[in-house]
This record gives structure tokens, sequence and C-alpha cells, in this order.
């Protein structure tokens, strides 16, 4: 069953849950869900193997470890969200479906939102995979709690964040392979911070660069609070900007829904 | 025998901890020895005393750590963030208490002192005595457990994956 006939043998119900639900049978039932998952739990596995067998870690490194597996795991979950919201719009266009969709008698937000939803589950089923590896590193320094606790905050911020993007690129980009190039370079942009010399991130304009970039503050505060052991009010201010984006690009993705057009760049 | 070795006891118990003077200010600790686990906190409290007749301003203190096995790297700064203090002017025989929180980060034996300088006047280091740390090791990650759970958890989605897919074709 397809999201269109699933709105129209459901009239009574949002159309905003029916395309929800839909569209999470088909991603986690029918689709790409659990390979996905399956590839983000290799990956995981691998990462955490590496850092436990080092049998030279000491009591910080301990800890680094938690926090590289938790960044690994936030990072690489908000690119699957991306790609999945990157592919919403753009994907259906591309693959003819979305005139279909465009007729069910469905608010076109409501569509959007629906897709939204789809795409967040991955982060949540990311996160719940990325659980057994945090408590097997962090048992023992006691840091378990404060980083699933900071890991989740952090990740949902930067999933609403991406999931935004994703959206408001999909809906404009002509075709999929459009929309994912824009995502992922974006991406990339994005990370680019945390690769500057330490140097370069000292002073005024380098600090000024990390906190407005919603991926390297988010990071950047998981690492002060599962490495420094900091309180998680006392680098609060290192989540405006991943609190700000994760209002402000859902926002402008609703905004822009209204206009969902069978052709990018057409008005509806 | 026994007397001499009463004595000697009685006698190391009176003395206080290690203190040491340069120019006009000397810093004690209240402090010679600890002994902790890797991971676990301790504080403690040097005592910085003017000596002279005249108030001393512009006191730096500042922490070190240093390890006695020359394969075990100690970076101060994992030890403590804290670690440089700006102390206040030390009024002529007046003195200051300064506490320090430590975290133990390595295992091993360990030297931990603090060091005052003045920002201007006497180019002597005033150091204190020795707080002298033992460190055991606490076992927290068992590594050996990584092999099952980095199986498990992949095989656990494929087994979801594998269900999943029987039913589909089941319907189909």
């Amino acid at each position: 069953m397809t999201a269109v006939e699933s709105v129209r043998r459901r009239p009574a119900t949002p159309a905003s849950l029916v395309v929800a639900e839909q569209e999470l049978r088909d991603l986690w039932l029918a689709g790409r869900g659990l390979p996905l998952a399956l590839a983000f739990s290799v990956l995981l596995s691998f990462t955490t193997y590496l850092v436990a067998t080092n049998q030279g870690l000491n009591f910080l490194e301990q800890r680094e470890a938690v926090n590289v597996t938790l960044q690994v795991a936030v990072a690489v979950a908000a690119l699957l969200v991306l790609l999945w919201a990157g592919d919403a719009v753009s994907g259906e266009r591309e693959r003819g479906t979305l005139e279909a969709l465009l007729l069910v008698p469905t608010p076109r937000r409501a569509l959007v939102v629906g897709k939204a939803a789809a795409a967040l589950s991955l982060w949540l089923i990311a996160f719940a995979v990325s659980v057994p590896y945090v408590w097997f590193l962090g048992r023992g320094v006691g840091v378990v709690g404060v980083a699933l606790g900071s890991g989740l905050a952090v990740g949902s911020l930067l999933a609403l964040f991406l999931v935004g993007l994703g959206l408001l690129v999909s809906v404009f980009a002509s075709s999929n392979r459009l929309s994912l190039a824009i995502g992922l370079f974006a991406l990339l942009a994005l990370f680019a911070p945390t690769q500057m010399p330490s140097g370069a991130q000292k002073g005024w304009a380098g600090d000024l660069l990390l906190r407005i970039d919603p991926l390297t503050a988010g990071l950047h505060y998981l690492g002060k609070v599962v490495v420094d052991a900091h309180g998680a009010g006392q680098d609060a201010s290192w989540l405006i900007a991943p609190a700000v984006a994760a209002v402000l690009l859902p926002a402008a993705a609703l905004a822009v829904a209204g206009r969902l057009s069978l052709r990018s760049g057409e008005r509806a | 025998m026994r007397r001499l070795l009463l004595l000697a006891l009685v006698l190391a118990a009176a003395i206080p901890p290690a203190a040491s003077a340069a120019g006009p200010v000397a810093v004690a600790l209240d402090r010679a020895t600890v002994s902790t686990q890797i991971g676990r906190r301790f504080t403690f409290t040097s005592t910085i005393r003017n000596e002279s007749d005249r108030p001393v301003s512009g006191l730096v203190a500042h922490l070190n750590v240093l390890s006695f096995d020359p394969g075990v790297y100690v970076d101060p700064e994992d030890w403590s963030s804290h670690r440089t203090r700006y102390l206040a002017t030390l009024p002529a025989h007046g003195s200051i208490r300064v506490s320090w929180s430590v975290q133990a980060v390595n295992s091993g034996h360990f030297v931990v002192y603090v060091a005052v300088v003045e920002r201007s006047g006497s180019e002597a280091v005033a150091p204190s005595g020795t707080l002298r740390a033992t460190v055991a090791r606490r076992q927290t990650l068992n590594s050996g457990g990584v092999l099952p759970l980095a199986l498990a958890v992949p095989g656990a989605i494929l087994l979801l994956f594998g269900v999943n897919l029987r039913r589909r074709r089941a319907r189909s």
C-alpha cells in the first residue's frame, strides 16, 4: 500500500500521521531502514573493537573512547538522516511517484511532515543501536548516563536541523542526484571547522566559527561533557547554534512545503 | 632500642609536611602522601606564607605533576584543568590557603607540588614540599567482552532483517 492509498483509505486520521505511518512502514519493513541500521552497527562494532582492545587505555582515554564512539554515532546518524530527507521529495519526483502523491486531498505540508518523521526515525534507531557500545565503553568510569543523555539531546537537535536542510533542498532540487550532492556538500562544509588546526580555532574568529556551525558546536559540547566531565549547563552556550538550526531549518522546510510542485521551481 | 625507635616515630609524626621557602614566601602542603585509584579525585591545600616584613603582591601559584616512572607520560592538564592561581596581595607575615582538586589520570607513583613565583620582584621560585601520590590500577574496561558485543548487535539486526525478508516473501 502506498502513501496515496493510505491517505485515501483513512480520511478521519490526520494526513501527516497517515503519511508518517506509511513512510515508516516503507522505511523499516519494506525499505532500506534495516540494511542501513546493519551497516551502522557494523561501523560502531568496528570502532568499539578498535578502541576497547587498546590495552594502554588510561582513565582519561577511556572517556575519550566513549566520546569518539558517541561522536561517530551522532555524525553518521546525521549523515543517514540527511540522505533520507534529501531523497524525500526529489526522489519521488525522479521516480515519477510525486504526481500521485500531490493528487491526494491533503495539505502538502502534511506530506512533508510525514516524510520528516520517517527521516527522524533513522536517528532514533541509530541512537538505540549505539546504546550498547556506549554502555560497554563507559561503564566503570561513570560516564554512561551522561554520554547517552547528552548524545540524545545533541543528536536530536542535529537530526532536526539536517531533516530540515535535506527537505528544503529536496523540495527545490530537480533531481535526486542534485539534492544529495548539495546535501553532502553542505554536510562536508559543516564538518570542515572540526578539521582546522587547533591554532586556527583560537581567537574570537575561530571561536565564533565553531560556535555558529551547529555540527561543530554540538560535537564540541559532547566532548566537554563526556571527556572534561563538565556539567550539562556549564557549556550550554555551545547548544545555541544547534537549537536555533533545529528550529529554523524545519520551519523553513515547512514554509516551502506549501509550494511543493511536480517540477522544481514551479509554483504549486 | 625500642625506646629509640619510639622516639624516632614521635619525632617523625611531629614534623609537619615539608615546606620550603625561596624569596619572601614559603609554601606548605597539608598532606605529604595520598593513595588513590585511577580516575578518583583528591584534594589538598597549600598554605602560602609571606615571611617578610612587607606586603607581597603579584604572586602566582602553579600546580605541577611528575611521574617517577620514565615510561609514564604525564600531561598535567589532564590531572587538573585549573593549575594556575593568581593570588591577592599577602600582608606582612600573612598567609593564604589555596585548595587544589586533582584527578588521578594514570596509575603509578607521582609527585605533586606547588610552586609560587612573583610577577615582579624576586626571581626566586618557592616550591612546596612534595605530595607523593600512589595511584592504583583499576580495571574499568574488560576488553575481552567487546568481541561478543561487536558481533551480537549486527547479528541481532541481521536476524531482524532476515525475519522481515521471510515475512515479505511469504506475503508475496
